[in-house]
């Protein structure tokens, strides 16, 4: 290892990064079986008859194989009784209602834009949802203070200063549309006036749809959310996660080397049109609001998860709508970078790898009328 | 299967500048009747964890919508005002009933429930008798065995709860009318037309079944007959009439399309013909 007082611009001597620098976790992740990539089955539509298949079979866990499919048609009975079969199965397979148990988990529709949980657990609660410090609604406050006097002890009567809060788990409303879709939240609206609390009417798919989506969420944004959980990854929305962005901490080096080095740079030293060494800051969100900007921090399915401190992301992705916005400029581009951790491909000899990793990177997430499709973005 | 039909005009719900059906009845009946597919956006929650299959609901693009519109056989419906205006219109005698409606069809959803498991149970103590009785005389423990053996057969059948035990489970309705009551047609709202609306409609017209085409760097996948069966022939483009079209976006969309078996087309409309013309391109290289 070389010593550390090599130049600063300059990122071959310093020593390698720390884990929590690299956004793919080289030495805490374990590596996740990865799709084969020759066939990728999203690409068609599907023949639901596998789908059938799937949820039949008790053991079967893994995915279906891809359907054969014809040419073109030609009119035959026997192509028609295979549509017709793919039909019906597709019929069914959509036909299935969203059941709960009675007595199970609950929420209330917050009559903007999220829902509240009653009775928060289950295997989601871990990564989805935040808990919130709500002061003690007066009807509930009135009921204790009646129930105070049942105890024994005398209690003195508190101070009327401090009102009184509880924790309450509030769910963003992707996070209470994407539990609705899956079946794992019964949600109700807000109760009619008599009614006690989560006894509303419950909220249907359809109006679940209509109370999330609108200005806080889209349904670009909501369709690459819902993606990346079916897929299994944690979901943090990137405005409330910014303090777990890894910043960048140069090697110290000996400050008149430092100097010298600059100096040989600025003198000998090619100048690149673009240099991603002089910036390696983390910059805000953009504030203008058609910008492109980290729309999600994603992370992969670790067991140790704690959404109170989640740790540096593994993907940063920015979702773009591929009707109404053009590729991003290169302003835009360097804004929407600007977001993500600097990361310098320290270490890394091989010129090629060197360029995979680069020092920056973003995944472009680009969805046209619910087909979502992603690319990855890379300065290097 | 018996095709299912559904009464014209239906409503389509816009939900944020978007076009949405929530009813599985009309997702048949517009791919069967009329043709179109739209996108499944939506989980299917007896197996949620997976993207190769998606449910309920169905996002139609702004062309889809509009041409159904066009058709005179469906309308647009704002679902949010509806809803804002549905809910608190709701009466408390269309709230019992609707939740008397709900109540019921949960019982039913938790019976069959039940009588699934209690199938599975019963297949179970039938293989575990059957492998204990199997391997019995020639073991010390044949006594005991048959004993253990008859008891679970015995038990499977006293074990069964009796129906009226069962708890009704809560539902989460696809749909929301009812209990909102759907409203009137109306011709006011018309999806916007995009540019290329003209070559969608042309193609839609000669029998082709139309998806969004991002996957392939195109406008709309152009299938011969539902996708569903059919593999996608075409990556169509919609151009205007005039328009300079670049070479190179021409070699790139033939090879694109001919790398995976598909071709490249581009279409649009003469306006002072009325006609829409298209072109394929194939990449022909030795």
């Amino acid at each position: 290892m070389p010593p550390p007082s090599s130049e600063a611009g300059d990122d071959d001597g310093s020593p390698p990064p720390s884990p929590a620098l690299s956004p793919r976790g080289t030495s805490s992740t374990p590596s996740l079986p990865a799709p084969s990539a020759d066939v990728d089955l999203t690409d068609e539509v599907q023949d639901f008859r596998f789908l059938t298949s799937l949820i039949d079979s008790e053991t079967a866990q893994k995915l279906p194989s891809r359907g054969t499919k014809d040419f073109e048609p030609h009119g035959t009975r026997a192509q028609d009784a295979a549509l017709a079969a793919s039909r019906a199965a597709m019929h069914a397979a959509l036909s299935l209602a969203r059941v709960h148990p009675r007595g199970g988990q609950r929420a209330e529709w917050d009559g903007k834009d999220g829902a509240w949980v009653d009775k928060p657990g289950g295997f989601w609660v871990r990564s989805v949802g935040r808990v919130v410090r709500v002061p003690i609604a007066d009807s509930d406050s009135d009921s204790d203070s009646e129930d105070q006097p049942s105890d024994t002890m005398p209690t003195k009567p508190k101070s009327p200063r401090k009102p009184k809060t509880e924790a309450r788990t509030h769910l963003h409303p992707e996070e209470a549309l994407w539990l609705l879709e899956r079946g794992s939240l019964d949600i109700h609206w807000p109760p009619a006036p008599g009614e006690a609390p989560f006894t509303g009417l419950p909220m249907s798919l359809q109006g679940g749809y209509a109370a999330f989506l609108g200005e806080v969420l889209s349904l670009e944004v909501f369709t690459v959310y819902q993606y990346l959980k079916r897929a299994g990854y944690t979901v943090l929305r990137a405005g409330e996660n910014e303090g777990s962005v890894p910043v960048y901490k140069a090697a110290a080096g000996n400050p008149l080397s430092v100097l010298f080095a600059r100096l040989w740079t600025a003198l000998f030293a090619p100048q690149p049109a673009h240099d991603p060494t002089t910036n390696t800051s983390i910059g805000p969100a953009p504030t203008d609001p058609t910008a492109p900007r980290v729309t999600y921090h994603v992370y992969k399915p670790l067991p140790g998860f704690k959404k109170t401190s989640p740790g540096p992301p593994d993907f940063y992705v920015s979702v773009i709508n591929a009707r109404e916005s053009c590729f991003p400029s290169e302003r835009q581009l360097d804004g929407l970078l600007a977001q993500t951790p600097y990361h310098p491909p320290t270490g890394v000899t091989n010129l090629y790898l060197r360029l995979k990793k680069g020092y920056r990177d973003v995944v472009l997430a680009v969805v046209d009328q619910g087909v979502a499709w992603s690319m990855a973005i890379w300065t290097s | 299967m018996a095709d299912i039909t559904v009464a014209e005009p239906f409503p389509i719900f816009a939900v944020a500048n978007k076009y949405i059906l929530y009813d599985i009845n009309t997702v048949t009946y517009i791919r069967r009747v009329h043709h179109i597919c739209g996108v499944l956006i939506g989980n299917i929650p007896q197996a949620a964890q997976q993207n190769v299959f998606s449910g309920i609901p169905l996002e139609l693009i702004p062309e889809e919508a509009r041409l159904l519109v066009e058709r005179g056989s469906a309308y647009i419906v704002d679902d949010v005002a509806s809803h804002r205006r549905g809910l608190t219109d709701l009466s408390a005698a269309e709230r019992i009933a609707f939740v008397s409606v709900l109540e019921k069809q949960g019982l039913e959803a938790a019976l069959a429930q039940k009588r699934k498991a209690d199938k599975k149970r019963e297949k179970h103590f039938e293989k575990a008798g059957g492998k204990a009785r199997k391997r019995g005389p020639d073991r010390e423990d044949t006594e005991l065995e048959s004993a253990s053996a008859s008891y679970a057969v015995s038990r499977a059948a006293s074990v069964v709860p009796n129906d009226s035990d069962v708890q009704p489970l809560c539902i989460t309705p696809t749909t929301s009318y009812p209990p909102l009551s759907a409203p009137k047609p109306t011709t006011a709202l018309l999806p916007p037309a995009s540019p290329s609306y003209d070559l969608f409609a042309h193609l839609h017209s000669k029998d082709y079944f139309l998806s969004p085409g991002l996957r392939f760097g195109c406008q709309y996948l152009a299938y011969p007959g539902d996708p569903l069966r059919f593999h996608s022939h075409f990556l169509a483009n919609g151009v205007a009439w005039d328009q300079e079209i670049s070479l190179l976006n021409i070699v790139a969309g033939g090879r694109l399309g001919t790398g995976v078996k598909k071709g490249y087309l581009v279409g649009g409309k003469d306006d002072s013909r009325d006609e829409v013309r298209v072109f394929c391109f194939e990449w022909a290289a030795m």
